[in-house]
């Protein structure tokens, strides 16, 4: 069993050249992480991810709050104490050892007999593809060779309680890259790993993750599996953060017509379902402003769709993308993408409608970014 | 607008062979793309093409003259480097400024000029609001952006963009990569883009160079490529999932040929089978894209293509579509694209449809694809 907790976590760094003015890396962050389950910690460079994760590591003091491993408070142990394997972005290998003895340090350090060990290093150099560079010395391997060296040695790891991972597929090209995804995700897996991974690139979060926290400035935005992050991020910073290509977001005025509310944008008007609109009429801190946000994979171009919004524009640039493509559309200066699977025969400079469903439609306060679910 | 024909270009580093006889021809006013992994002679390619590195052997041609020793600035191409090239002692503006105010220009241009043209180039980028800082004090997505907007202010014969939006975060490089294109399409100057990134390629490229270890696999439109990939590297460079292979063997069944890959026969439209017909070997790689298998409907009839079943390993959620690992329980076990809507569940059993307008079949020892051999 291993479990992890973090309770209302902070970290406070003092900033060098500021009288004491205090930088706040980590503010208040909750989470746990279950037995056996992959959590990333997903967001931009500085949002705070790793920081967290050095923390949980025991690589920096926790300013303020609690990290418990498997209910026991390890605040005050040392990072070997927690009985913990990490890969890092900075590979932090050891120069003078070959690749094979780096991968073998921590197992030796753990008595391991070398034909055990042997048998773990063939097993996951072949899955890491690093079996014709197990002599050589770190300083003759390439970023993503040393990088991949790391994951090993975090991987061979079995009496570790959790596995902690900081970017470290980050640095490989595409195809190594789309390969390990999947291999991780399996290993960990079949042998029950409970693995903390550090990210920034929302397409590894979706698809390895059991469990995503995402942050960003040093906060928490949404803790949730990858499916409720895509089809209902809870503000406009995880709307935009999560998905590729991007979400549209519109922003429009709220309108009131008789007894119906609508949100309108430009000469364009969408009408709101009653419990939709009540919602929104709570909210008194908008000042009456609010976003709308679509994927783009979620508009239909050209045909028709019963029941749904409709919107008219101009088309900007369609982009071949293989099996879609990406058509953008202008509509008042604001570009809007649109997600079409296979070819698009749209002209630039033309004129389309576009459709997009009620429910496939997200709605956020313009002020405080929050989602009205 | 010019013409940059390569011919025979080969690249050597001491013994290791970057650029092999790389030949092609751009046509005037167009974006062609190199693409490759890192490695594949890219970077080598253009920098040969800018003239700051040697050519080892084959020629470069821009209309009709050998350039091979022209002078770098004789040549007047416009590059943005990978790795930036920032001069640190100048300001954002100084540093975009600086090839304007270049004595080698043609013709000198007034301050108000220079402002207008850095301005507009720096809104174009999103970086206006840098103008003053120096390069250290930028991330390097914009640092790099300051080194495309000192690119992109000339007027230059062409443009070599060395992965220009590697950097980015996925929001700007969704914006850059539509309107990069424009950008070029508008002023009509020949460009030689590099990137990894199929997708890249596709959506900026009026057509495409694909690279692998200094050698070119092919070179054509997005379609032409996506639709008859010329070898097997190909069929995996330009998808994500790369395309399924499995080894396969041609079966004769009177006049009929199917192929036979672990157990399964697939059916085959007939010009494949023409194809095949004239074939020596037996042994065939048979590949399909992820993205053109079609799940179906259970009980189905079919009265072409070949239905496979199997049962869902797991499931990679992507955003807008999801990729399902299937296996038949034969050793045999490929990837398919399914939209998001579908809802697909690890343990499911599903049933999908290798249509035969979309089987790619490839010589074993040249890795070739056999249908589109002349």
């Amino acid at each position: 069993m291993a479990e992890v907790k973090v309770e209302h976590v902070w970290k406070f760094y003092r900033e060098e050249a500021g009288a004491g003015q205090r930088v706040e890396a980590v503010k208040d962050a909750t989470f746990h992480c279950n037995d056996q389950e992959f959590l990333c910690l997903l967001g931009p460079s500085g949002c705070g991810k790793t920081s967290t994760l050095r923390m949980i590591a025991g690589l920096e003091h926790i300013s303020r709050g609690d990290i418990y491993i498997n209910n026991r408070r390890v605040n005050n142990l040392l990072p070997k104490d927690r009985m913990l394997a990490m890969s890092f972005e900075s590979y932090a290998l050891y120069p003078p050892l070959s690749v094979y003895d780096n991968i073998a340090f921590p197992l030796r350090a753990r008595k391991y007999p070398e034909q055990k060990i042997k048998e773990k290093i063939a097993l996951v150099a072949d899955l890491l593809e690093i079996g014709d560079i197990l002599h050589f010395r770190p300083a003759k391997l390439s970023g993503g060779e040393q990088q991949r060296v790391s994951l090993a040695r975090a991987l061979v790891r079995e009496d570790a309680q959790v596995t902690l991972m900081d970017e470290p597929i980050s640095h490989l090209d595409a195809q190594l890259k789309a390969k390990l995804r999947i291999d991780l995700k399996r290993i960990q897996r079949e042998w029950g790993l409970t693995v903390i991974y550090v990210t920034h690139d929302q397409l590894e979060a979706l698809s390895m993750a059991d469990k995503v926290v995402v942050m960003n400035l040093g906060e928490i935005q949404q803790v949730g599996t990858p499916d409720d992050l895509y089809e209902k991020p809870a503000n406009l910073f995880v709307a935009g953060f999560i998905g590729e290509p991007p979400m549209n977001f519109l922003e429009c005025v709220m309108v009131k017509e008789l007894d119906r509310v609508y949100l309108q944008f430009h000469d364009f008007a969408f009408p709101l379902d009653p419990q939709i609109s009540q919602a929104i009429e709570r909210e008194n801190q908008s000042n009456g402003k609010w976003v709308i946000g679509i994927r783009p994979g979620d508009i239909v171009l050209g045909v028709e769709l019963k029941g749904a919004y409709s919107m008219k524009g101009t088309i900007y640039s369609v982009e071949p993308l293989g099996e879609s493509s990406i058509v953008t559309v202008d509509v008042h200066g604001q570009r809007v993408l649109v997600e079409v699977a296979g070819t698009c025969a749209e002209e630039e400079g033309r004129v389309v409608s576009f459709f997009f469903r009620k429910e496939k439609t997200h709605i956020f306060n313009a002020l405080t970014g929050k989602a009205i679910q | 607008m010019v013409e940059l024909e390569l011919r025979k270009v080969t690249k050597k580093y001491g013994d290791v062979v970057a650029v092999k006889d790389l030949s092609f021809k751009t046509r005037k006013g167009e974006m062609l793309v190199l693409l490759g992994p890192p490695g594949a002679g890219k970077s080598s390619t253009l920098k040969m093409i800018a003239g700051i590195e040697e050519v080892t052997a084959g020629e470069i041609v821009m209309d009709g003259q050998v350039i091979n020793h022209i002078d770098p600035a004789e040549r007047d191409v416009a590059m943005a480097f990978e790795t930036y090239a920032l001069y640190p002692h100048l300001s954002v503006f100084e540093n975009i400024a600086f090839p304007l105010r270049s004595p080698k220009r043609a013709h000198v241009f007034s301050e108000e000029v220079i402002k207008n043209k850095v301005v507009e180039v720096a809104q174009f980028l999103e970086i206006d609001m840098l103008l003053e800082r120096k390069p250290k004090e930028l991330s390097g997505g914009q640092r790099q952006r300051v080194s495309l907007a000192r690119c992109l202010v000339r007027e230059p014969k062409m443009f070599l963009l060395d992965e220009p939006i590697a950097h980015l975060d996925a929001k700007l490089r969704h914006r850059l990569r539509r309107d990069l294109k424009r950008w070029q399409r508008e002023r009509q100057t020949t460009t030689v883009y590099t990137t990894t990134d199929y997708l890249e390629a596709f959506s900026v490229g009026d057509r495409i160079a694909i690279l692998n270890r200094g050698i070119l696999q092919q070179i054509g439109t997005w379609e032409e490529i996506y639709n008859q990939p010329a070898d097997t590297f190909v069929g995996m460079i330009v998808s994500d999932p790369p395309m399924n292979y499995m080894n396969a063997r041609i079966v004769h069944e009177g006049e009929r040929l199917f192929l036979e890959a672990k157990g399964v026969l697939f059916r085959l439209s007939l010009p494949v089978q023409e194809k095949l017909r004239s074939m020596r070997e037996e042994e065939v790689i048979v590949g399909v894209f992820p993205s053109k298998i079609a799940l179906v409907e259970e009980p189905s009839v079919v009265s072409s293509g070949t239905v496979i079943d199997g049962v869902v390993k797991f499931v990679e959620l992507r955003g807008s579509r999801k990729i399902a690992f299937v296996s038949t329980g034969r050793d045999f076990n490929f990837t398919v694209q399914l939209g998001v809507e579908e809802n697909v569940r690890p343990g499911d059993q599903i049933r999908c449809l290798f249509g035969e307008e979309v089987l790619q079949v490839f010589d074993k020892q040249s890795r070739k694809n056999i249908l589109f051999l002349s």
